[in-house]
């Protein structure tokens, strides 16, 4: 075949493509979907139009069972021409996929819940249904600093559904083991600041030889990290939106948390694997793998220890406050949260909203929720509810959702959410690790992460 | 009754009936290799061209780009991730490809040496690891190796009385026990393109050899090494490219922790595209990566063609 030809054989080839291309589906904007500026729901004022149809919602399975378990069948009761689709992701992967599918222009369901983490960079990319004027209401029951990773130029393009008020999750029998007091207040008391942890945990060790709580070196997720970061109002930016991964409070907090590996009272298991959870459920004479004492955590860890990490330990547990940074400082911090969003291409966003009212604004059903999963409410009305004050068996008969409800109330305004939080949380990985495997200092660690994350994302530095 | 009309018929030039003649000829072969060439102009050739726009742009995936002119090639270089996974891909090369190509050649010669009973059976079970699903096999590899609870360790501690592997703890075991794990999974494949070097190289050779008085082992070194070079340099190249890509083994086994230390450039280019939505300069990352490949394939080619002469 001689070259010419070929070259003309290549130019049709390119051509149909193109042609083939662009009779795909458009990348922006289809007929049916509702433009930014106007939802298609009419506000409050006017009466809703009843929803039907197809929903399909992408959410992860626990998220999913806590509603089916729940108040979903009251939904489908009141709307029973609402047929409900569910696909179950990881939070992170409903973000990728949502993401990907906002780019192609085709694919996104009806709702999404996601980890507001993840759900930031998708607000600033766009394609999300403008839910301002919904949401107006509703606005000064919502938790600010959930709703502000929910706004953008004005606008509020999510609907925040859980937050993560910190507390101390500890082991009475271990206590108990070590001669000391197991007893909410006693322990809240003994653990007064981080330095008074440390002093708890030599003890624990001297009398038990267990580790106090696992904070692993070489694959640290940094999660202790960024809850003493919360406390102190603190996070990788600051009001103006600098960079302040190298802060002196930052260093600080680094150098704080190398305390524990130098007193040699913390284990190395790595978070989220089968000795981490064989720690917290193991009993006090177990060699294998030995019990931990702690760990200083968001509320929704209650749900995981209930549910499939430790569920036969009823009554063992007991929840204190988390250590202050100072003493006298803020002993609540906040961790993670998640939201409901509905994309811009939603077939159906007057049944997706209808749900997020249902769900989230009703402040009983998501108390309900909360009771069952201990995914903690966003909406302030919710700690209201009569289920905030009951007791949890659990916990020893422990009132833990009254006590999550003033850790939230008091939790100061943190620095995590960003466009560029997976970037800034990359490069402060890095550090950590580096910083704890002794091959830098915390103050070269966090400028070399601070400096990177500036190269890659252009924000300036404070 | 109409009479017939008379046109001047055009004279077709010499090169528009061949052509038109040629692609009458093959008009069923165009059409059968057509869908090929379709969806590689669709998914391959107008990406590629458009990502080289792209990369001088600043572009999240949605709405315009924005010219930037050669910036993001200017922050490649200033890049420290990005050039400390590309370090990593030449660990993993230099770790796990000379371990790989003498293990997979070696059992070629045994299989194919006629003396290995059930032959069939030992090939068979040497290539599935190469079609187990890789998210399965890391995951399961990663609570092998687990530093507290770990079979392996176990077995190092309990049976053999030795201290424990941090195997996914430190950087240096960290990159071992992904080349254990590349091993187990690629030794099959490579083996499969050593058996049908051998049966390129005739018996008579080797035969020749030893009734001269070479031993088994200098007829391999001597003889079955330098025939089986053409395999040797195809599967050295493949296994580094493949070391500079690897993906799904990296995000399972260690997710490339620690402190970076198992990151790959795919991996990088990948977050940088889809963490913070990027496009512009992980398709910046992707063109000074495609360079580093080539230059590297270069090398070898260019260095074995020389041992050659």
């Amino acid at each position: 075949m001689s070259s010419k030809l070929l070259s003309k054989m290549l130019a049709i080839l390119v051509l149909t493509s193109i042609l083939l291309a662009a009779c795909g589906s458009p990348a922006t904007e289809p007929a049916t979907q509702a433009p930014a500026t106007e939802p298609p729901v009419p506000p409050t004022a006017t009466p809703e139009p009843i929803p039907t149809g197809h929903l399909l919602i992408w959410v992860q399975k626990i998220n999913m069972e806590a509603w089916q378990n729940t108040v979903l069948p009251a939904f489908q009761e009141m709307y029973p021409d609402v047929e409900i689709e569910f696909v179950n992701n990881s939070p992170q992967q409903v973000a990728d996929d949502v993401g990907l599918c906002i780019q192609g222009g085709t694919g996104c369901p009806d709702l999404f819940v996601t980890g507001t983490e993840y759900g930031t960079k998708l607000v600033d990319l766009g394609g999300l249904t403008d839910l301002t004027d919904l949401v107006q209401p509703y606005i000064a029951d919502l938790h600010p600093g959930m709703l502000a990773a929910c706004t953008k130029d004005g606008r509020i393009y999510c609907v925040p559904w859980d937050i993560g008020p910190m507390g101390t999750f500890y082991r009475r029998d271990v206590f108990e083991a070590a001669g000391l007091a197991s007893d909410p207040d006693s322990v809240s008391a003994m653990i007064a600041t981080w330095d008074d942890l440390l002093t708890t945990c030599q003890t624990i060790k001297a009398e038990t030889g267990l580790n106090c709580f696992a904070l692993n070196k070489a694959n640290n997720e940094g999660y202790l990290y960024e809850y003493m970061l919360s406390q102190q109002g603190l996070g990788y930016f600051n009001a103006d939106g600098e960079l302040t991964i190298d802060s002196p409070e930052n260093v600080a907090t680094l150098e704080k948390l190398a305390m524990f590996w130098e007193a040699g009272v913390v284990s190395d298991t790595q978070v989220w694997t089968d000795p981490w959870y064989a720690e917290f459920a193991n009993p006090v004479d177990n060699t294998d793998v030995p019990p931990v004492a702690l760990i200083t955590i968001p509320v929704w860890m209650g749900g995981f220890l209930k549910g499939w990490i430790a569920p036969a330990a009823v009554g063992n547990w007991g929840v204190a406050q988390m250590p202050a940074f100072v003493e006298g400082g803020a002993r609540a911090g906040s961790g993670g949260g998640s939201s409901y969003y509905i994309p811009e291409t939603s077939t159906n966003p007057t049944a997706a909203w209808a749900l997020i009212k249902f769900l989230n604004l009703d402040p009983a059903n998501n108390a309900a929720i909360y009771a069952y999963a201990d995914i903690f409410p966003a909406v302030f009305s919710a700690y209201a509810e009569p289920v905030f004050e009951e007791a949890d068996p659990y916990f020893g008969g422990q009132q833990t959702r009254a006590f999550f409800a003033e850790v939230a109330s008091n939790s100061p305004a943190d620095h995590f959410l960003h466009p560029y939080g997976a970037v800034m949380r990359t490069n402060v990985l890095i550090a950590i690790q580096k910083f704890a495997l002794g091959q830098v200092t915390a103050q070269e660690a966090l400028t070399e992460a601070e400096d990177a994350t500036a190269l890659e994302t252009g924000m300036t530095q404070h | 009754m109409s009479l017939p009309r008379t046109e001047v018929p055009k004279k077709p030039t010499v090169l528009t009936s061949s052509l038109r003649k040629r692609i009458r000829q093959g008009r069923w072969a165009y059409l059968f290799i057509s869908p090929f060439y379709i969806s590689f102009a669709i998914f391959g050739l107008i990406p590629l061209v458009l990502s080289v726009w792209m990369s001088l742009t600043r572009w999240k995936g949605v709405g315009p780009m924005e010219y930037e002119g050669f910036q993001n090639f200017a922050l490649v270089f200033k890049d420290k991730l990005f050039w400390k996974s590309i370090l990593n891909g030449v660990y993993m090369a230099v770790l796990h490809i000379p371990i790989l190509l003498s293990l997979s050649l070696i059992l070629a010669v045994i299989l194919s040496s006629g003396r290995v009973k059930g032959f069939r059976i030992f090939r068979t079970i040497i290539f599935l690891p190469f079609i187990t699903n890789m998210a399965a096999a890391g995951f399961t590899f990663a609570i092998l190796f687990n530093q507290t609870s770990g079979l392996v360790n176990v077995f190092l501690t309990d049976y053999l009385h030795l201290a424990g592997v941090p195997w996914l703890e430190n950087e240096w075991w960290a990159r071992i026990s992904l080349t254990i794990l590349l091993i187990w999974a690629w030794l099959g494949y490579d083996m499969v393109y050593m058996l049908a070097g051998l049966q390129t190289i005739p018996h008579e050779l080797t035969e020749a050899a030893m009734i001269d008085g070479a031993t088994p082992a200098q007829a391999f070194f001597y003889i079955t090494v330098p025939l089986m070079r053409p395999v040797l340099i195809f599967l050295t190249i493949t296994s580094t490219m493949g070391s500079f890509n690897l993906f799904t083994e990296v995000f399972a086994l260690t997710g490339t922790g620690p402190a970076a230390a198992t990151l790959t450039p795919v991996i990088r280019i990948f977050n940088v595209a889809f963490d913070s939505f990027q496009f512009g300069y992980a398709a910046a990352l992707g063109y000074v990566f495609f360079v580093i490949i080539f230059v590297i394939s270069l090398v070898q080619l260019r260095f074995n063609r020389e041992r050659e002469s």
